[in-house]
Parts: structure tokens; C-alpha cells; sequence
């Protein structure tokens, strides 16, 4: 054999190796690629962790049993997926069916911009949500005129649970009608609770979030109905701003997240502390009130893991001197589904989209399997049994007394979740002021409507 | 009279006749050596090289994360300068780098010192000081954190007991919350550190500590005047591959602040991440990134020459 023989093979030998190398190392779903034959599969993302991928094997048993014929694929995505690397498969080639977005981030209504997201008007309709969606929800699912995700379920935030055994050992007085009436009864239960050798509130605020939602749940007692409307929009370049993040309103708003620190109602090392760890403080018993969302109920009141002690729940207290005195549920909703403009099957994936928000996918689905309160308000409440109990008390307080959009974690997070955290987190270890949180709120919603515009 | 030499027409050989053994081998292990490297190069390109490319590229736009790239120029650089918060974080990098990395150093310097010179139960030594950096940073960082929770963390209970208080919130300070974070970082990094300074002190000849006793040098002088200078290059190397590794040290950071309290433990990568994946500008993103990537890369280049120089003196 020649040296020039020799050297083509190993040459040849040597970049046959290397483009399977390639090969192998190439990413992407294989499942679902390329898979013209299969006409009559629906794919459909499901997020990760909780009662989710149970869920939506709930809802995907329902919808199929309503269309034969049609098999659906879930993708599991991570929560942190949503706001980066799901990006990118939404508004690629080969888009999911039935996709999640998270509404706070900017690329959302870059792709509604873009027309890389169907307009849903036409399910809207259909499931009559003008109605059946809150007034909050409907407004909070609105971007750039139209509506281009839905919501399977509310959240609620700004819970305090408190452990009821040692209110009464401490000599506090139950909230009445799960309401803290006062920042006053809250510092007295705190001090109370200290007396006795307890940490009052245990709280997780390490980053951003349970900080923003503290100072969105004190913002709805701050401000006027209209303030608070005009709060949650004028990221919106063409909704004028009436209210600003300078005024009295907001200001009030996080002057009183700070008295939750000054008047030592938070637990020592508050603002360094995981949630988790905060939760594992309370059910330890070595706090006497936990902040969290809902979604801590069934955990909480878990026979084998929760807590040992009688449980209550109340709302945080309105701020003093309150414009709008009535503490409601500060309910959210992050977790949204839309539909790709690429999407291979558009009408189904609308289908699949208006059996989610039925009475009978929110019974089923939502309530029996994952503890979740209904996004639609017409689910009788007798369907509401399959909650879990304190859920179902919360849920009862919502249709009764109403529930306001939590400001933070519903706008685009450069105005709202993320800036404000940070913020206040600052104004907490003394590094700025309330008036110069304001002022960082303000900058940063008039950088956003410059750059959106 | 003279034989005339025959010219070869050819690669200086005679024509009809083959190429010196010699040449002939070298070049075949030449294409042998390409052959070899190609895969490796490919993937550094595709996984390394590529990626770095479109982050410059995306440095240069104002990209959210979907749709086309549209061109700003140099505005996310101007912008990212501009911003108080950046140049503190910038400010904060270099003195964590600093910092934890001559604790890296020093503390691997101290240990390897030790161990080498036959300290009792070295053996066991070179096994304990390098279990911290097997272990999964994130891992770890998250541990620390909880270790040091007031009133219930570890460490808080340890001193509670000792009568010194079990309150400490360091992680919530904002004067103390670098503290923790490299007390960490030190402890996760001394490992690697501390094999590769005892490897490079136990090359060092016998004879030459022979030779420095009979000259009446004390272990001290020997260390700093002997030991030192012979390993200088791998010293300079560890120290310039520990300040790179500490100044991109996202894991530890975020995992027991999120930079936090108030941004006050904010470093460069971290502060990456929450423009890019929680607000979305990725173009701001990239182009502090870029910057971060250009400073380290000069002081890469600037530690490799000094390192060369010293080898060949």
C-alpha cells in the first residue's frame, strides 16, 4: 500500500469519526421529528415539579376521551426553561402544539409582536372567558390588544399561616374572617410571639420574589381601584400613567414592607432565608407564622410531613391609613398557555385550549388532581370538595369577597418582579431609601415604555 | 578533477530515488498528530468557539431572546458602563477574584508545604484537603448557606453553644455577605490547588535541600528562597487559573445569595444571568459577558508570558 493510499483512509478514516462524533452530539427532539405519518398527535408542554404533570395527564385523559382518534405528546419543561430556552423552541421551526410562556418576560410580547403567537379572541369566545375569567385575569391576559394565553388556574399569594396552638398559648386573638385588621395586630402577635420564644414570621427573603409579592399585596390596600389599574398597564406605551411609582401610593406601599423589618414582625435573617427553609422553620414549630403562597397548603396540612399543631391562615393587613381598606387574595397567574403561530395543529391545539378552561377539565383536572383553585369563576362550588380544605376556604373567600391582581409578578419583570425585589432588598440592608425605590421603579417603567415603543 | 555532485531535480533528493526516511516519518506523524486533534478541534469550535462568536454578535443587538437580531452598535456596552450597578459588580469580581484566589493560593501553598516536608499522617492529609473539591459546587454552596441560617443552621447552633451567640445573619449583612461566600469558595477550591503546588514541590531534588542544610539555611529561608523560586511557574499559573476560576464563579454566588442582600454580593456572572434570563436583555447580557471575557483573557495572556519568562530564566 502507497503513503498516499495510507493517508486518504485514515483521512477519510478520521472524518467519517468525526461526523459521528457530530452526529451524536447534535440536539433536538428526536421524538416527533420528521413525523409526517403522525398527522394526528398533539403535543403539549407541561412544566415540571407539583401536581403539574398530573394534571395535565387529567386534562389530556378528558380532551381525548372528546376526540378519538388523536393521541397526545407532553414535553416536560423546567420552570427556568420557560423564560430562555423555550424561547427558542416557541418561536422556531417545530414549535409544541400547546406551549408555556411566562407573560413577565419581554420576549413574550416580542413574539406577540412578531405574530409568532396565535390570537386566542376567537377562544375566548367560544369558552365565554370575558365572563368567566375575573376582570383581573382578563385584563392581566391582555397584551398588545388581544389575548395570546390562557391561565388553567389563580394563584394566590401574601398568605401568612400561623400556627393556632401558639397564638392561644401567647394570648393572640385568631385573625377574624382570615384578616390580620391592622399592621398594629400583626407587630402585637410578633411581640407576642417573641415572648414566648418564637420567631414571629418566618419568611423567604432570599431574591426576588416573596419581597415583590409582599409589597404588590401592600399596594393593593395603598392604592385606589384606578391607581392600581394604572400600576398593572402602563408598561404599556400607550397607556397613559396617571400613577406613579413616586407618589404617595407606592411610597406607602413599601414604607410599610420596610415596618415589617423596623418593627421586627419578620423572623431574624429574613432576608437571607429560602422559603423552604423558612416553611421547615414554621412546621418545626420554631416560628409562629410562616409567609407563602397557597400552593404551601398541602404540604402544610400533609398527615405525615406537615405540621403537628392546628393550622390557621390569614391575609396580610391593609396598610395603615389604607385607601382601599378591604385586604383581598393577591391572586396571579404565571403559568400561561399559548399557541405557537408555527404550530402544526393550530385548530386542535384551540380545542385542547377551550376543553382546559371547562367545568369539567377545572373539576377534574385542577381541583381533584392538583389542589389548584379554578381560573373560571362558574365552577360550582359543591366541585370545589376536591380541594384541599384550607384551599377550599380560600377559594370561598375569593368568590365572596373578590381577589386584586398582584401588581409584581403580573407585569414584565424589568418593571415589576425582578426590579423590585432588588430594590427593596436594597432599602431592607440600608442601601437605598423608600423615596429612592420609587424613583427605581419609575426609571425603570419609563426606560421600558421608551424601549417597547 | 572534481566528481561533480548531482542536483536533484526534486526535494533535494536524486530523481528515481525515494525521500530520506527521516522526512518521510515526519511527515506522517504530522498527519497523524491532525488526524487526532480534528474531533477534539471540531468540537471546540462547534461547542466553544462558535458560542463565543454569536455572544459577541448578540452583544452588538438588542435581542430578548426570540426573533432577528437587530443591530445597536455599541449601545449595550455604553448602557452596561453607564449603570451604577454594573460597575459596582465589576469593582466587586475583581476584589472576590483577588481575594479568593490568594486564599486558594496561600491555603494550598501552607498545606502543600506541610504534607510535603513529612508532616505526621501526610498521607491521610492528601486525601481530606482534596475531598472539598470533588464535591458539586452548587452542592456545597447550598449547604454552607443553610449551615449558616440563624438560629437554625449548624453553625449558628455550634456557636450558639460556645456562648458567642446563634443569630448571626452574615448572609444578610450586607458589609458581611462576601465573607461566607469566600469562606466557601476557598474551601471548595483549595483542593486541586493544593495537589498540583505538593506535585510540583515533590519534584524539587532532594539534593538541592541537601545542599541548602549543609549551607546552614533554616526551613523557612529554604521554603521562601528555594521551594518558592523552583515552583514559581506552577505557581503562577494556579494563582492565574484561580483568580479566573473565582472571578467566573457563578455557582457559589448565586447559590447563597442570588447576589443578594440588595446586590450587595453581585458579581459579573450573576449579574449576566438576571439581565438575560429574568429580564430578558440579552444583549446587555452578552456584551458585559464580552467585556468580563476580554479582561480575563488579557490577564490570561499577561500570567502565561510571565509564567514563560520564569521557566526560561
Amino acid at each position: 500500500m502507497t503513503l498516499a493510499s495510507k493517508r486518504t483512509k485514515l483521512v477519510v478514516g478520521t472524518a467519517g469519526v468525526a461526523l459521528l462524533g457530530l452526529t451524536a452530539c447534535s440536539s433536538g427532539s428526536s421524538t416527533g421529528s420528521g413525523a409526517a405519518a403522525d398527522d394526528k398527535v398533539l403535543t403539549v408542554q407541561v412544566l415540571t415539579g407539583d401536581q403539574n404533570p398530573a394534571i395535565a395527564e387529567a386534562v389530556n385523559k378528558g380532551f381525548l376521551a372528546q376526540n378519538p382518534g388523536w393521541t397526545i405528546k407532553t414535553e416536560l419543561i423546567a420552570g427556568d426553561a420557560m423564560g430562555s430556552t423555550n424561547l427558542t423552541k416557541m418561536s422556531g421551526n417545530n414549535p409544541p402544539d400547546v406551549g408555556m410562556l411566562n407573560h413577565q418576560q419581554p420576549a413574550y410580547i416580542t413574539m406577540i409582536k412578531n405574530k409568532q403567537l396565535v390570537e386566542l379572541g376567537d377562544v375566548w369566545k367560544a369558552a365565554n372567558l370575558d365572563t368567566r375569567y375575573s376582570a383581573e385575569l382578563n385584563k392581566a391576559l391582555e397584551r398588545e390588544g388581544g389575548h395570546y394565553s390562557m391561565a388553567i388556574s389563580q394563584g394566590f399569594i401574601n398568605i401568612i399561616f400561623y400556627n393556632a396552638d401558639a397564638f392561644q398559648a401567647a394570648g393572640i386573638t385568631e385573625p377574624a374572617d382570615h384578616r390580620f385588621a391592622s399592621m398594629a395586630e400583626l407587630k402585637s402577635a410578633a411581640d407576642k410571639l417573641r415572648a414566648k420564644g418564637l420567631e414571629p414570621l418566618a419568611f423567604g427573603g432570599k431574591g426576588n420574589g416573596s419581597i415583590s409579592h409582599l409589597v404588590s399585596g401592600t399596594l393593593q390596600t395603598a392604592a385606589t381601584g384606578d391607581q392600581l389599574a394604572n400600576y398593572e398597564t402602563t408598561y404599556n406605551p400607550s397607556v397613559p400613567i396617571t400613577a406613579n411609582f413616586t407618589d404617595p401610593a407606592f411610597t406607602k406601599a413599601v414604607e410599610t414592607v420596610k415596618a415589617y423589618q423596623d418593627q421586627k414582625i419578620f423572623a431574624e435573617g429574613a432576608n437571607s432565608s429560602e422559603t423552604d427553609a423558612a416553611q421547615a422553620s414554621f412546621v418545626a414549630g420554631k416560628a409562629g407564622m410562616l409567609h407563602n403562597g397557597y400552593w404551601a397548603a398541602p404540604a402544610l396540612t400533609d398527615k405525615a410531613a406537615g405540621v403537628k399543631f392546628k393550622l390557621g391562615w390569614a391575609l396580610i393587613p391593609p396598610v395603615d391609613g389604607a385607601a382601599t381598606p378591604l385586604k383581598k387574595l393577591d391572586s396571579f397567574y404565571a403559568i400561561n398557555y399559548c399557541i405557537a403561530s408555527k404550530a402544526k395543529h393550530v385548530d386542535m391545539a384551540k380545542k385542547y385550549l377551550e376543553y382546559l378552561v371547562s367545568v369539567e377539565a377545572q373539576t377534574n383536572a385542577t381541583i381533584k388532581v392538583g389542589s389548584q383553585i379554578p381560573s373560571v369563576n362558574d365552577v360550582p362550588e359543591a366541585n370545589l370538595a376536591g380541594l384541599n380544605p384550607m384551599v377550599a376556604e380560600m377559594a370561598l373567600d375569593a368568590n365572596k369577597n373578590g381577589t386584586a391582581f398582584a401588581w409584581g409578578p403580573g407585569v414584565p419583570d424589568k418593571v415589576g418582579q425582578s426590579m423590585i425585589g432588588t430594590a427593596l432588598n436594597k432599602m431592607l440592608t440600608g442601601q437605598a431609601t423608600v423615596a429612592e425605590v420609587g424613583q427605581t421603579a419609575q426609571d425603570a417603567l419609563v426606560a421600558f415604555r421608551q424601549d417597547s415603543k | 578533477m572534481t566528481q561533480a555532485t548531482r542536483v536533484p531535480a526534486t526535494g533535494g533528493t536524486a530523481a528515481g530515488s525515494p525521500a530520506p526516511r527521516g522526512r518521510q516519518h515526519s511527515s506522517k506523524v504530522t498527519v497523524i498528530a491532525w488526524a487526532l486533534t480534528l474531533p477534539s478541534l471540531i468540537l471546540y469550535i462547534i461547542v466553544q468557539l462558535m458560542p463565543v462568536l454569536q455572544g459577541m454578535r448578540i452583544s452588538l443587538t438588542d435581542w430578548q431572546g426570540v426573533g432577528d437580531l437587530n443591530y445597536i452598535g455599541f449601545e449595550n456596552y455604553a448602557k452596561v458602563l453607564a449603570d451604577q450597578d454594573t460597575r459596582d459588580a465589576i469593582v466587586r469580581t475583581v476584589i472576590y477574584a483577588a481575594l479568593g484566589s490568594a486564599g486558594i493560593v496561600g491555603l494550598g501553598l501552607f498545606l502543600a508545604a506541610a504534607v510535603s516536608r513529612g508532616v505526621k499522617w501526610s498521607g491521610f492529609y492528601r486525601v481530606i484537603w482534596f475531598v472539598p473539591g470533588v464535591a458539586p459546587g452548587m452542592a456545597t454552596a447550598i449547604f454552607w448557606a443553610q449551615s449558616m441560617a440563624p438560629n437554625t443552621g449548624a453553625v449558628n447552633a455550634i456557636l450558639g453553644g460556645l456562648g458567642l451567640g446563634n443569630n448571626h445573619n452574615w448572609l444578610g449583612d450586607k458589609d458581611l455577605a462576601l465573607l461566607p461566600i469566600l469562606f466557601v469558595t476557598i474551601w471548595g477550591g483549595v483542593g486541586f490547588t493544593f495537589l498540583l503546588l505538593l506535585g510540583s514541590m515533590e519534584s524539587v531534588s532532594e539534593e538541592v535541600y541537601e545542599a541548602a542544610s549543609l549551607d546552614g539555611s533554616s526551613e523557612m529561608r529554604t521554603f521562601w528562597s528555594i521551594t518558592i523560586p523552583l515552583i514559581a511557574p506552577i505557581l503562577a499559573t494556579v494563582a492565574l487559573l484561580a483568580f479566573i476560576g473565582t472571578a467566573n464563579n457563578f455557582g457559589v454566588v448565586y447559590a447563597m445569595t442570588q447576589g443578594g442582600p440588595g446586590g450587595a454580593t453581585e458579581i459579573i456572572p450573576s449579574l449576566v444571568y438576571r439581565r438575560a434570563f429574568l429580564q430578558g436583555d440579552f444583549g446587555g447580557a452578552s456584551a458585559l459577558a464580552v467585556m468580563s471575557g476580554l479582561v480575563l483573557m488579557v490577564l490570561g495572556m499577561i500570567g502565561v508570558r510571565m509564567g514563560r519568562s520564569r521557566q526560561e530564566a
